[in-house]
């Protein structure tokens, strides 16, 4: 449905984006995430014709669009700031988004109210925008967006400024809308949760660059660069260097059993990362891998928590249950199995 | 800022306010014996009104169709040599008004290839309501390209990007979001640009001398009769300012402090 070419783009000499190449699939949710200022705006922006790239294509359909106006690509766009047009009700504002692409205006107010009920502001529909809670105006631009059935949807942080519960809210209503219409969708967010919870695939980018690719599972269990492994959710790190087993030995002259799945060979000097989630706090040495320490913090957020374990070989960070029994000070063992420890070579 | 926090401001500030205040008290109390209805219904004064009321429009209505797109074009274009051409466009405001006339009339004027061709199809460009039309528009257009354009740029361009994904034109996204967005400080540039055009003095002088407007009327009156012959002139151009003034409050772009 969307392809991107090789895209590059870059502002007064610096490069936002360069040398980019993805697809989406009819009906995908694809999510381009990455930190802030690593050109995710400006790839959504050159999709939908409001910014010319330096060199590249973008592919509609089948059909290059690079040089095409943004009027006549057919993708919809909800923006970072709210663009709802303050002067028009709700329901103009759709209608207005319907203009171009039906004459009768009945059939566009009909069209305006069925979209407004999809995203659930029906009750809203003759509000002025300046009326509208955060949350509302979300809404009401993703109706307005979808409501001429453009091949492409593009949100640009749609999230961003809105409260955590809101969020969530909102986050589980773009998921249905995009179930419920099917269109194919590209989201950009600076929020590995929201990645994680809404996308089909996920392009992790860096400095304009792509640095993975693949579906959120992948991605989490399998990052292929330093910055992906931290980026995208949170881990222990360890340094060291391939031995000829393909075990990597710290500089502590302990050993971590990787399974044999190295990313290096022998001598290259590697990262280890392993996810909180995998680790686990016990009394004795039980996993492939254990380390003795003490632990040093503990973080309750609710339904589950987080112990940093200072140990000879650094602190290793591990998810516990929520209020479980640990305590700060105490004396335990961390373990984590070799199928778990993820290595990834320095030089990424 | 509470009020008693900024009276000190207010205290200094009210010498300035004073010194307004006082030269229209002072006309106020000084034209009280003068003949007002005989002045104000003088044939001299009527017909000075009506080329004002006239030329003043029409300089506006130019100063407008050309002059919003412009500042259109300056708030979302960036081009080498954008500063020469904001520096033009001030340049009538910051320019003395009777330099503009005179550099009109060496452009426009009687001997000019323009204004000679002008003249043999019988559209005189100066001494003419034309000639007053073209020195107003000249010394009052910067307002309505100033005001417009800042009201542009405040405009967020995501409303007009949007408008443009959902099929719209660059044309009808002017029409439909952007001049919207930016119609009261388009509006206030409108009612300055009028307000200067009407009490247009000092280009219109060189360059129509004839047939009088309201600003040269009284000058030719004060010449004549002293201060006292253009109390009535002045009265309407007074009522006239007043009015503009509150148009412009209507559209709250005036700064009236009102957070």
């Amino acid at each position: 449905m969307l392809e991107v070419k090789n895209l590059t783009k870059s502002y007064d000499e610096e490069a936002a984006v360069e040398d980019l190449s993805f697809r989406v699939e009819s009906g995908e949710f694809l999510t381009l995430l990455g930190p802030s200022g690593c050109g995710k705006t400006t790839v959504l922006k050159t999709i939908a014709g409001l910014v010319k790239p330096d060199e590249g294509n973008v592919l509609l359909r089948g059909d290059d669009v690079t040089e095409t106006k943004p009027e006549a690509r057919r993708v919809g766009m909800v923006f970072q700031s709210s663009s709802l047009f303050p002067r028009m009700t709700v329901r103009e504002n759709v209608e207005y988004a319907l203009k171009p692409h039906m004459e009768n205006k009945n059939r566009r107010k009909k069209r305006a109210e069925e979209y407004l009920k999809l995203v659930r502001m029906a009750d809203k529909e003759d509000a002025v925008p300046e009326t509208l809670s955060g949350g509302e105006a979300r809404r009401a631009e993703l109706a307005r967006a979808l409501s001429y059935e453009p091949d492409v949807m593009l949100l640009d942080e749609p999230l961003t400024g809105l409260d955590r519960a809101l969020r969530d809210e909102l986050k589980k209503e773009i998921k249905r809308i995009h179930d419920e219409t099917g269109v194919t969708t590209v989201l950009v967010t600076h929020d590995q949760e929201e990645a994680i919870s809404v996308s089909d695939r996920v392009v992790v980018l860096k400095d304009g660059r792509k640095e993975q690719e693949g579906t959120p599972r992948e991605v989490y269990r399998h990052p292929r660069t330093r910055f992906v492994a931290e980026f995208f959710g949170e881990s222990t790190r360890f340094d060291g260097i391939v031995e000829e087993n393909g075990d990597v030995r710290l500089e502590t002259d302990a050993k971590i059993r990787v399974n044999g799945r190295s990313g290096g060979s022998r001598g290259d000097e590697v990262s280890v990362y392993v996810r909180p989630e995998n680790v686990e706090i016990t009394n004795e040495e039980r996993h492939d891998n254990s380390f003795k320490g003490d632990i040093v913090e503990v973080t309750e957020m609710g339904s589950y928590g987080e112990a940093r374990v200072s140990t000879d070989e650094g602190e290793v960070l591990a998810k516990i249950g929520g209020f479980s029994e640990v305590s700060e000070g105490e004396k335990v063992v961390v373990g984590f199995d070799d199928s778990d420890a993820v290595v990834v070579a320095d030089d990424s | 800022m509470k009020t008693k926090e900024s009276l000190l401001f207010g205290v200094v500030g009210a010498a300035l306010l004073v010194y307004i205040v006082y030269p229209f008290v002072a006309f106020f109390v000084g034209t009280r014996g003068s003949d007002l209805a005989g002045g104000l219904t003088s044939p001299e004064v009527r017909d000075a009104l009506g080329n004002s009321l006239v030329t003043a429009p029409v300089a506006t209505a130019v100063a407008t169709v050309f002059g919003v797109p412009l500042a259109y074009f300056l708030a979302r274009s960036d081009f080498r040599g954008k500063g020469v051409v904001e520096a033009l466009v001030v340049l009538p405001l910051v320019l003395p008004p009777v330099v503009g006339g005179a550099m009109l009339l060496m452009g426009f004027g009687r001997l000019t290839a323009v204004g000679t061709v002008a003249e043999a199809v019988g559209v005189p460009l100066t001494d003419s309501l034309v000639g007053v039309t073209l020195a107003q528009t000249f010394v009052a257009s910067p307002f309505v390209v100033i005001t417009s354009r800042a009201g542009f740029s405040s405009v967020d361009k995501s409303l007009e990007q949007a408008s443009r994904t959902m099929g719209h034109g660059p044309v009808a996204t002017f029409w439909n979001v952007s001049l919207p967005s930016a119609r009261t400080a388009v509006a206030a540039g409108i009612v300055l640009t009028f307000a200067r055009a009407v009490g247009e003095f000092g280009a219109t002088m060189m360059v129509a001398y004839n047939p009088r407007t309201m600003p040269t009327l009284i000058w030719v009156d004060f010449i004549a009769r002293g201060v006292d012959g253009v109390v009535a002139p002045s009265l309407i151009l007074i009522v006239i300012a007043m009015g503009v003034i509150t148009a412009v409050q209507k559209l709250e772009k005036f700064p009236t402090l009102r957070e």
